[in-house]
């Protein structure tokens, strides 16, 4: 049953349709969640966006798919997610141990057991928070343009523009203060 | 819409990335989906009967406002 089914039937009353959409689309929703606010906080921001979505759902059109307009919905909450926490100046965030330990640890360990993608996930979290989404959708998400740009709800020429900007921040921030530039991928 | 050329510091910022892409986060707790369901079906009641008391409010008042009309006095039949 596709998704118009499902919501239709979720209109009509019956919750168990939209439990089916929560079972299809909770982990990509999840995932993202987790990549833009991170592990502790990806569980409410999916329970808040599937709620916030159930709720509104009389007031979806289908002018985008439902994945995109709950992706929306997760984007939006993600962000009220982050803005709600306390702005920490850059250089008093503390570095992950990955970083901090490169003198007793060689190239070979800081290769292993995923130091490396807390690193690279910590300096994306440092980026402003329309940067920081914009990179999570299309370099880690892989999403195309016109997907972002519809979640975002934003034209792609802004897309393409925070992410070239996103890119150079994350570049400029790697090149500085991390070995992994300088390492074999 | 396809990617425009990456600048090479752009390629190797992609290639970095792929440790990210390639690690699936916590997929969430397993009840995850039950607490939501658990939540909207509160909620679905609740807004149910929400709707339902301020549909009988509507009435109540209706019906008042019919028996002493709009300004509080009760209605009287116009001489003739």
């Amino acid at each position: 049953m596709d998704d118009e089914q499902l919501i239709a039937r979720t209109r009509r009353g019956e919750l168990e349709a939209y439990s089916q959409l929560v079972a299809r689309h909770r982990p990509e929703v999840h995932r993202i969640a987790a990549r833009i606010v991170g592990p502790d906080d990806a569980d409410d921001v999916t329970q808040d966006t599937f709620l916030r979505a159930f709720n509104a759902l009389d007031r979806f059109r289908g002018d985008a798919s439902f994945r995109t307009w709950v992706l929306r919905i997760a984007h939006n909450t993600a962000i009220n997610t982050l803005a709600k926490r306390r702005a920490i100046p850059v250089d008093e965030v503390p570095e992950p141990a990955g970083d901090s330990a490169p003198k007793v640890r060689s190239p070979a360990d800081l290769l292993e057991s995923g130091e490396r993608q807390e690193r690279l996930l910590h300096k994306i979290g440092l980026l402003r928070h329309d940067y920081q989404v914009v990179v999570v959708l299309r370099d880690v998400e892989e999403l195309d343009y016109n997907e972002i740009a519809d979640i975002l709800d934003c034209p792609i020429g802004t897309v393409k523009t925070r992410l070239h900007r996103a890119r150079a921040l994350l570049i400029d921030m790697l090149r500085n203060n991390t070995y992994d530039w300088e390492l074999p991928a | 819409m396809t990617e425009p050329e990456l600048t090479p510091p752009e390629q190797r910022l992609h290639d970095l990335l792929a440790d990210v892409r390639d690690r699936e986060p916590d997929p969430g707790g397993p009840g995850l989906e039950d607490q939501i369901m658990r939540t909207a079906r509160w909620q679905y009641v609740a807004r149910g009967t929400l709707r339902a008391v301020g549909d009988l409010s509507a009435v109540v008042a209706m019906g008042l406002r019919l028996l002493v009309g709009p300004d509080g006095e009760p209605r009287r039949e116009p001489r003739s």
